[in-house]
């Protein structure tokens, strides 16, 4: 009998919720960000597997994601990283290219799902060394700095956008 | 003489509470149209509005911290669902889920560009009240939740008809279909995965209209004249 998703999210969360208790005492040996960390990985393994047995895709590339952002989050607590924003470049190049292996796992008559994984892996890689020293990334940050301040408007124009044409 | 030429006028009437003085109007949580519980749908019905306007509300109502998680649960335990189940096709309940999975989206993006905007103006206090602030609160809400989806009784479904083949949508496109083929690939919506995608080639200076013409030229365009033929 296959598990429900359903009940792992919930003891994931009864488990995360109780250690977010615990953290507000001294006794806590975990952060927050650390809970928030481990919740996200053991929450995208399983969901990864029953995605793969039940060929939900859309359910597999949402447990990918989370499952990636999980182990980023892990990076980011125990490591100092200096370059906070190349991270965000970096990380949505490794995900897409994970994203596209796995979807190229779940049905391997589909080779360029298999493509497009050794492209965004490669480009995630070149990013950490050759682009650094091409100077992208810091083309990059400036344009992350004029678009920080009009991101809130974009998200909240796309909302709305999304929301009025949702019958369409 | 046919029952047909007396049609029972109450019994037409029996859903509609304005012609019917013996029903009171009752909240209830609807059994058709949920996402969580259902209550959302239930109060929209109650007050004879746009669930979607009631469900853009809620998620809204997150800026204001996890109190409105806690009064939606403690709303989900008190109130009952409703009685009548009422049958939907198969066209009519994947037409709900794309309109709910819109509603939701624009919901969280609406939420994320008003906390963002606050937190870009100062306004730093929201985030005592969210979720990553952490602290016992926090952790009795997703005590809560937990609970909550352990004890509910539903599987994770296989989905029906899922296409075997990637290819480039002939009907749903606006460029050369590759987001509306993807979308139908995925069992995902369209509209939805086209902003997510408009976003993530701004965030990747514009690496992603690379991908975007790699599959256009590698993918084919679906065939609707075969598909006909099978059908």
């Amino acid at each position: 009998m296959m598990i429900s998703l359903k009940k792992i999210t919930g003891i994931i969360l009864i488990v995360s919720g109780l250690l977010f208790v615990l953290e507000s005492f001294p006794i806590s040996f975990l952060s927050a960000n650390e809970i928030i960390s481990y919740s996200l990985l053991a929450f995208g393994i399983p969901a990864v597997y029953i995605s793969l047995n039940l060929g939900n895709r859309a359910l597999l590339v949402f447990a990918s994601i989370v499952f990636m952002i999980g182990i980023l989050l892990l990076i980011q607590i125990n490591y100092e990283i200096i370059d906070t924003r190349g991270i965000v470049f970096v990380s949505i190049l490794l995900i897409t290219g994970s994203i596209s292996f796995m979807l190229f796992l779940e049905n391997t008559s589909q080779k360029i799902f298999l493509l497009l994984a050794v492209v965004f892996l490669l480009l995630g890689y070149l990013s950490v060394t050759m682009f650094k020293k091409m100077g992208l990334l810091i083309l990059s940050n400036k344009i992350a700095n004029y678009a920080e301040d009009i991101w809130p408007i974009a998200l909240l124009l796309t909302g709305l956008f999304l929301f009025l044409n949702r019958k369409k | 003489m046919n029952d047909q030429d007396f049609p029972n006028i109450f019994d037409e009437q029996k859903d509609d509470y304005s012609y019917n003085p013996i029903r009171k109007k009752k909240l209830e949580r609807s059994n058709h149209n949920r996402i969580i519980t259902g209550i959302c749908a239930g109060i929209g019905k109650y007050f004879n509005t746009d669930v979607s306007v009631i469900r853009i509300i809620a998620v809204l109502s997150l800026l204001f911290g996890l109190w409105s998680v806690v009064v939606y649960f403690i709303l989900s335990l008190t109130v009952s669902a409703e009685l009548e189940t009422r049958i939907i096709s198969d066209e009519e309940k994947e037409l709900q889920i794309k309109l709910n999975f819109r509603t939701v989206t624009s919901g969280v993006l609406m939420l994320s560009g008003i906390y963002f905007g606050f937190s870009s103006f100062g306004f730093q206090f929201l985030q005592f009240q969210l979720f990553l602030s952490g602290g016992i609160f926090s952790g009795i809400v997703l005590i809560g939740i937990g609970i909550f989806l352990y004890t509910s009784n539903s599987q994770t479904t296989a989905l029906l008809n899922p296409p075997s083949n990637f290819n480039r949508s002939s009907t749903d496109k606006i460029i050369t279909g590759v987001c509306g083929g993807l979308a139908k690939y995925l069992s995902i919506e369209a509209q939805t995965l086209r902003i997510a995608f408009i976003i993530l080639t701004a965030l990747t200076l514009g690496l992603f209209s690379i991908l975007y013409l790699l599959l256009s030229v590698l993918v084919f365009q679906e065939n609707l004249k075969s598909n006909d033929d099978i059908t």
